[in-house]
């Protein structure tokens, strides 16, 4: 069943990479834009706006669209034969970008709605996978994103990724909840701000990355106590998962393999702008050094089509994401660059939920540990604060852990379904208490 | 005293050319100003003439030396306002008795013309101490906010942070500390996206670099415009390759470096600077060289092509290429890149090496078409500061008097005691979240915040059982 899950995206990859690579060349007129950095990019100028062009071309056969800014280009040589030219201006027109509206509805419909859902927050210490960016919280959130952009595809969910890596045993967890209940419903993208280690193989599913001028994407090796790297069978493992997951993301593996263990990755562009990978130094680009692991940042990451745009604002993500006319759906929020949804409200409350009970755990436990021992060495009869004291530390450990299952095994060190007993088991203590 | 009187004479030459400027730009305030005063609590009296007055402000042009600049006083600081009668342009021409020199209006301030549309409001904000300590969040964005307030376009940081190991040891180039890299994060969303939102887009940051050396060595790098002071170094975080030693697999090590590498180029990125400058600061292995090509900065990875008229940047570090005791006293070390004025300003990270605020602005090309509006910035910054020292201070005082509290005698005088434990460790915890930015407890021989809470919850769980 498993396989069969795994692989059917790798078939309509395939599928569509072959459609791809026999389609595109005899649509594509030849415009040439020669950006400033001495690049010559051959494809077609689908619209323009404002000295912004929306540009596709190809790269290692798949189809791959860019918007290129006028402090890029050194200057533009359009192909006569093109037709689709006249029509740009009509186009561009129409593909001014509309603002963002000011509530948490779409106020038009005229574009398609998209919401940025945070998925960690490195500045306030709110990033670890597996705590604050969980497979359970984006699954809480999915019926509001529903409601706010629909589910038929059409509304985009921009994954803001800003996270320095975190637990393992979330990744195929997270990979799975983005590929089966997020991609069938939104067009689901990654922005990374920062996506190290366990978050980078978080958004390696995601088919449509940008990148923040700052951004940064790899260091994804795997590792324990005082820096022992995996090794063996189980880092096997872990390459072969990342494997799985680069087929989801449509990404060539070697990527992350070089992100994963030290192996040279370099590559090599050709005449049509298709990139070529190889994990040795024989590329024309080399990428990654031998004795050192890969984090890509925003310019590499363009330049060799891992990303497709750069962006640091949600008006250069629409012009990137090829979407002119969008509408935000969301409020404007002191403090925040983009409209705050309801999905995103949720996911800022439950990480600072989950800070708040991570630091007071010991506090908790300490408060539970305390009044159980006091009240087994005092007489029945002036237990029951000491009972209540205790039952009230217990109500907050089960509180947290509702919020975030994931507290069962980092805190407590049981699964979910053991800490209910464990619950369970100290009621009953409690109630013995005070017989 | 020697820098005051050499500041006073600076202001008076400035001053008088700006007359003269003043002249030819037809400055109308300079004609028809009004004799308004107010009196401070410190007692001196600043004449000049109100210009706009809020609930807690009020904002003055006063003239000094000659020079003319708009001054906002807090509300706080003032005893009374007169409002006097308009001035003759006569009276207005006849040489005026200066303002006693109130610290913020002693400032130079060269603009001497109305401000308009192209009066650029400048505010100076002086990052100075230790980075993370007293180079920290809370007053720099408490000082962005107050030059908010003043309706500021221009913000200039002057970075100078401390590099030394104690009151008495200076630290060296090749001291090098990768991981306050970390310890920016903070402080570069105030640069980052809280400027731009508060001020709008064309707001100008302009970094004026003094000392840059740690952590401070990478914010600056977010911003467009810096500028270094001649006697500048920026670096202090060479030991990227070398920080983790010989602990755990070269792997995991590798992947440590990567990440932290990344990140340091993403603000390089940013700020539009050639991501190998960064590669050459922070990695002893790296070696670049440098050429100027029809007046651009080219580096490039290995050793100089003489050829090409390369010259060496950074060397591999190894054998006899490492730096020699000789070198890394007199600062020419070259294992890691350590920029100076020269250097910064070849590779293309500095526009200019300007030694004054006033050179800078001149620089800047707005040396006559600017006022000050940073009268508040120094004081948001040293009251951060001082206040750091107290809580400290205050801090272990508190831990101290919490240990000599005994619990003991009668049941109330018991519970009576645990009160003003609790008490005490409250207001511990109070000042520890005040300034947790910039203290750590443990330092201070203290627990910290959840520890002190466990302490309380103890206490608290006694009182019950005492009966």
């Amino acid at each position: 069943m498993n396989l069969i899950r795994f692989i059917r995206p790798l078939v309509v990859g395939l599928t569509l990479a072959v459609v791809g690579l026999v389609a595109v060349p005899t649509a594509l007129a030849i415009d040439k834009i020669y950006l400033k950095d001495g690049t010559v990019l051959q494809g077609k100028i689908t619209e323009e706006l404002e000295g912004y062009y929306w540009f596709k071309y190809e790269i290692a056969g798949v189809e791959h669209e860019r918007v290129i800014g006028p402090d890029e280009i050194a200057r533009v040589e359009r192909d006569a034969r093109g037709p689709a030219n006249e029509a740009a201006p009509a186009k561009a027109e129409a593909a001014r970008p509309a603002a963002a509206t000011g509530t948490s509805r779409p106020r038009t419909t005229t574009g398609p709605r998209a919401v940025v859902l945070t998925l960690g927050d490195r500045v306030d210490n709110k990033d670890m996978v597996g705590m604050y960016m969980t497979a359970d919280s984006i699954r809480r959130v999915i019926p509001m994103l529903e409601e706010d952009i629909g589910s038929d595809g059409s509304g985009i969910l921009v994954l803001r990724i800003n996270s320095g890596g975190g637990a393992l045993l979330e990744v195929q967890k997270l990979s799975d909840i983005i590929e089966f209940e997020l991609k069938p419903k939104f067009r689901v993208v990654a922005w990374i701000d920062w996506a190290i280690s366990a978050a980078a193989m978080t958004s390696h599913c995601i088919e449509e990355i940008y990148f923040t001028t700052r951004g940064n994407y790899g260091a994804c090796t795997a590792w324990f106590g005082a820096l022992q790297g995996v090794q063996g069978r189980e880092l096997e493992e872990i390459l072969y998962m990342m494997e799985k997951i680069s087929a989801r993301g449509g990404y060539d593996p070697k990527i992350m393999r070089a992100m994963q263990i030290t192996t040279p990755l370099s590559c090599s562009i050709d005449e049509n702008g298709n990139v070529t990978w190889y994990e040795s130094e024989e590329g024309e680009f080399l990428v990654n050094e031998t004795d050192r692991v890969l984090t890509l940042t925003s310019d590499v990451a363009e330049r060799f089509g891992f990303s497709k745009g750069t962006a640091d604002t949600i008006e250069q993500l629409a012009r990137a994401m090829r979407v002119p006319e969008v509408t935000w759906v969301g409020e404007w929020v002191s403090g925040v660059d983009f409209p705050v949804s309801r999905a995103e409200v949720e996911m800022r409350r439950f990480r600072d939920r989950t800070k708040e009970d991570g630091e007071r755990f010991n506090e908790y436990a300490n408060r539970y540990t305390s009044a159980i021992a006091v009240a087994q060495s005092t007489p029945r009869e002036e237990r029951g604060r000491f009972v209540n004291r205790a039952r009230e530390a217990l109500g907050l450990m089960v509180r947290m852990v509702r919020n975030n299952p994931n507290f069962a095994l980092f805190n407590f060190g049981m699964l979910p379904k053991q800490f209910d007993e464990w619950v369970q088991e100290q009621e009953r203590l409690l109630r013995d208490l005070m017989r | 005293m020697m820098r005051r009187a050499r500041m006073a004479a600076a202001a008076f030459v400035l001053g008088a050319s700006l007359i003269a400027s003043a002249g030819s730009f037809g400055w109308a305030g300079g004609a028809y100003l009004s004799k308004d005063s107010v009196t401070l609590t410190s007692g001196r009296v600043i004449e000049g003439e109100i210009l706009e007055e809020t609930p807690t402000t009020v904002r003055m042009r006063v003239e000094l030396y000659g020079i003319v600049s708009e001054i906002t006083y807090d509300k706080r600081e003032i005893v009374s306002i007169n409002r006097g009668v308009e001035r003759t342009k006569e009276e207005s021409a006849a040489p005026q008795t200066p303002a006693t020199p109130a610290a913020p209006s002693a400032r130079p301030a060269p603009a001497a013309r109305t401000p308009d549309a192209n009066t650029k409001r400048v505010y100076v904000v002086n990052l100075s101490g230790k980075f993370g300590r007293e180079i920290t969040q809370t007053p720099m964005r408490d000082a962005v906010r107050d030059a908010h307030r003043q309706d500021a376009n221009v913000l200039i940081f002057v970075l100078d942070s401390e590099w030394r190991y104690n009151e008495l040891e200076e630290m060296n180039d090749d001291d090098a500390f990768f991981d306050q890299l970390f310890r920016a994060d903070p402080m570069f969303p105030i640069l980052r996206e809280e400027i731009p939102r508060l001020f709008g887009p064309d707001v100008k940051v302009v970094f004026w670099i003094k000392k840059a050396m740690g952590g401070a060595a990478f914010l600056p790098l977010v911003c467009k415009d810096i500028y270094f002071h001649p006697d500048a170094r920026m670096g202090g975080v060479g030991n990227l390759s070398t920080m983790f030693g010989s602990t755990g697999d070269e792997v995991v090590r590798q992947k440590q470096l990567s990440l932290r590498l990344a990140t340091a180029v993403g603000a390089a990125l940013e700020g539009g600077y050639d991501k190998q400058i960064v590669e050459a600061m922070t990695m002893v292995e790296k070696v670049f060289s440098y050429r100027i090509e029809g007046g651009r900065p080219v580096i490039v990875p290995g050793y100089p092509d003489p050829g090409r008229g390369d010259i060496l940047l950074t060397d591999d570090g190894q054998g006899e290429n490492r730096d020699t005791i000789e070198q890394l006293a007199r600062g020419l070390g070259n294992d890691t890149l350590t920029l100076n004025a020269d250097l910064a300003q070849k590779l293309g990270l500095s526009r200019g090496t300007v030694g004054t605020i006033d050179d800078l602005l001149f620089a800047m090309g707005m040396a006559r078409n600017h006022v000050r509006v940073d009268s508040q910035s120094d004081q948001i910054m040293s009251t951060w500061a001082r206040g750091l020292e107290r809580a400290e201070r205050d801090i272990r005082r508190l831990w101290e008097d919490y240990t000599q509290i005994q619990v003991a005698g009668e049941r109330k005088d018991r519970q009576r005691a645990r009160g003003r434990q609790i008490a005490v460790l409250e207001q511990i915890q109070g000042i520890i979240r005040r300034y947790k930015e910039s203290i750590v407890p443990q330092q201070l021989g203290v627990p910290d915040d959840r520890q002190i809470q466990i302490i309380i919850e103890n206490i608290r769980l006694e009182m019950l059982r005492d009966r």
